[in-house]
């Protein structure tokens, strides 16, 4: 009678490995692994481990080396010190453990709803991926994404992630010499903006064409500014000394209001808006006879100059109005 | 506190100016807190009631950065924008167009999409801004989708049909039941997993025109309709009891005047070909350009 050997998986001879075999015999007490180059047959590892157990653990302090093609037999010795025969040999690889990663990290927030899993693979030695799984776990340990055993490496994109989510995810992986691969368990969570108060999306239900209308309202507009801006408390912008711009985006065409909240400078102009064949330059005076602070609209069209101003008690912060309601200017100032 | 027309002086110095566009604002001299530009004429003139409406034009917060419109995420980051739908309450997101964002200009898009299922079924559709291949925020609203009748619809072109309409759908799947000897009852086989719906339809369609029907086009209209149904081209159909199928017509498609010889009856057998829900099947039937999620 001899034992059978299970399947060998390819392992890293630096790290080791646990071979299993099957033994129908009398109770084992120990049993010896021999390892053999199966190129040149030279024995490479002998090893005799008390044990009852029907396994053979290869520790990190053995002969074997990362890249070759090694064949293997066991012999079990029983309770009357009677050896069996050596088992039929099997065939196994070592190879140096691949890079097996993928691109979230411990901890990591993920901000939006859907996301790439990308899966970086990489073996010294050549070895081959031949499949792998990604599998991700909600909070309660819920499947909530599987994508079943893929054979090329491609992005995973796992989708419906919700909002003040916490997940986890775990890929595993098969060299196609059965090296068992794992990325662990990576806990990750999900914090997203829904902008739902704002009009972005608009929506109409066409009963008579069977469709739905969907219209983007994104307003994207950005300033720019002549030097580098200083924000104060992250809320207001010193522009004492500086102008910013905005000028792409957006027009405004007929009737507006337009507010504006800050700290003015006396004497000096603080808005200007330009469009065709016009100009409009508000400034902030004040007025040494009357001792009395103002704020002045000039409205430059085809060369003529149009002027209203609205007085105004100083105080910190001012906000200004200005509305156009039928060519007809007009200004308000709310303290 | 508003002097209009009037200057410090007493004197009035309003005169009428113009409406032209105005495309640029600059502001400076002052340590400012908020520049808000709305087309409502008639804007509270109160701070504290500020918010981004239909009107809003721009709105610059200046809280670290000078953006100013309702998407804060720098205009040059953003590579595409995402239309995104699902019906209320479902998990599941399923991308119907993508627009790449090349200038300013390029976020003003509109669409009428016509696959959704009718039935008064309440759908909500997502706008989400994509940064380099990375989904940004989602922003969301809902609308309740209904309409009349059946309609007939791919990318580009949608048939609408309500005289005469009645289905008859078969749903098939593989079962076979063998018989053994020494065994009272069959077994039951199930080879394959195929679960698909035949729809026998019968429709008039007749061309409309302001509400009613053009009867004068009516040969022309059909010789239209029947090139898009023997075309090789994968249709949703859907009707106004919530149902919808991706199908393709299936063997010849019949007509016969009822009464009128405008009265045609068609009588049409689809065979469901596709998930109406798989992005996948969508996007291989030609009947979407994005397969995003591969569903």
């Amino acid at each position: 009678m001899r034992p059978i050997l299970y399947l060998i998986s390819s392992f890293d001879a630096s790290i080791g490995t646990t071979i299993k075999f099957s033994w129908l015999g009398n109770l084992p007490v120990s049993n010896t692994l021999r390892i053999k180059n199966n190129e040149t047959n030279e024995v490479v590892y002998e090893v005799t481990q008390t044990t009852m157990r029907l396994e053979h653990v290869i520790s990190s302090n053995n002969n074997l080396v990362n890249g070759v093609l090694y064949n293997a037999s066991v012999k079990v010795t029983d309770n009357n010190n009677s050896d069996s025969e050596w088992s039929d040999v099997l065939l196994f690889y070592c190879f140096t453990e691949p890079t097996f990663s993928i691109n979230i990290e411990q901890g990591q927030i993920i901000q939006a709803q859907t996301y790439g899993v990308d899966i970086t693979y990489a073996q010294s030695e050549g070895e081959l991926l031949q499949s792998y799984r990604a599998i991700v776990y909600d909070s309660n340990n819920n499947i909530v994404y599987d994508s079943n055993i893929r054979y090329i490496l491609d992005t995973i994109r796992i989708t419906n992630l919700q909002d003040n989510g916490d997940y986890s995810i775990i890929v595993t992986g098969t060299t196609i010499n059965g090296m068992n691969l794992s990325t662990g368990l990576i806990e990750f969570s999900v914090d997203f903006i829904k902008s739902e108060a704002y009009f972005v999306c608009e929506l109409q239900n066409m009963y008579s064409t069977g469709g739905v209308y969907i219209k983007s309202n994104i307003v994207s507009v950005e300033g720019y500014s002549d030097s580098d801006v200083t924000y104060i408390d992250n809320d207001i912008a010193d522009l004492t000394d500086n102008v910013v711009h905005f000028n792409d985006g957006f027009s405004i065409k007929d009737d507006f209001s337009l507010m504006i909240k800050g700290k003015f400078e006396v004497g000096s102009q603080i808005l200007k808006l330009k469009g065709n064949d016009e100009t409009i330059n508000v400034y902030y005076k004040y007025d040494i006879i009357f001792d009395q602070y103002y704020f002045e609209l000039e409205a430059i069209y085809k060369n003529n100059t149009y002027i209203i101003t609205t007085d105004v008690n100083p105080s910190e912060d001012m906000t200004l109005w200005i509305k156009r309601i039928n060519t007809l200017f007009q200004m308000e100032v709310v303290l | 506190m508003m002097f209009l027309g009037v200057n410090s002086f007493g004197t009035d110095v309003l005169k009428t100016t113009s409406n032209n566009t105005i495309s640029s604002v600059d502001v400076m001299n002052m340590l400012i807190d908020d520049i808000y530009v709305s087309s409502n004429e008639n804007y509270p003139t109160d701070y504290s009631g500020l918010k981004w409406d239909i009107n809003t034009i721009f709105w610059c917060k200046f809280q670290g950065n000078l953006l100013a419109g309702n998407v804060l995420i720098p205009i040059e980051s953003i590579s595409s924008v995402r239309i995104k739908v699902r019906e209320y309450d479902d998990v599941t997101w399923t991308t119907i167009y993508e627009y790449d964002i090349n200038t300013v200009d390029d976020f003003n898009f509109a669409n009428t999409y016509y696959y959704l299922k009718g039935n008064k079924t309440k759908y909500e559709v997502a706008i989400v801004p994509v940064l380099n291949g990375t989904e940004s925020d989602y922003i969301t609203n809902t609308v309740v989708s209904d309409f009349d009748g059946c309609y007939l619809c791919t990318k580009s072109k949608q048939y609408h049909a309500f005289i005469n309409l009645s289905m008859e759908v078969t749903t098939n799947h593989n079962k076979e039941f063998i018989t053994t000897l020494g065994r009272k009852k069959p077994f039951a086989i199930s080879n394959g997993k195929a679960n698909y719906d035949d729809i026998h339809m019968n429709v008039t369609f007749i061309p409309m025109k302001d509400c009613e029907f053009n009867i004068q086009s009516a040969a022309k209209y059909r010789k239209e309709i029947n090139n898009f149904l023997i075309e090789n081209q994968a249709i949703i159909l859907k009707d106004d009891q919530g149902q919808r199928w991706l199908v393709s017509t299936n063997n010849s498609i019949s007509q016969s005047a009822d009464g009128h010889p405008a009265n045609v009856i068609y009588d049409i057998q689809f065979t469901e070909i596709g998930n109406c829900d798989s992005t996948t099947d969508l996007y291989i039937n030609n009947l979407s350009d994005v397969n995003v999620e591969g569903t």
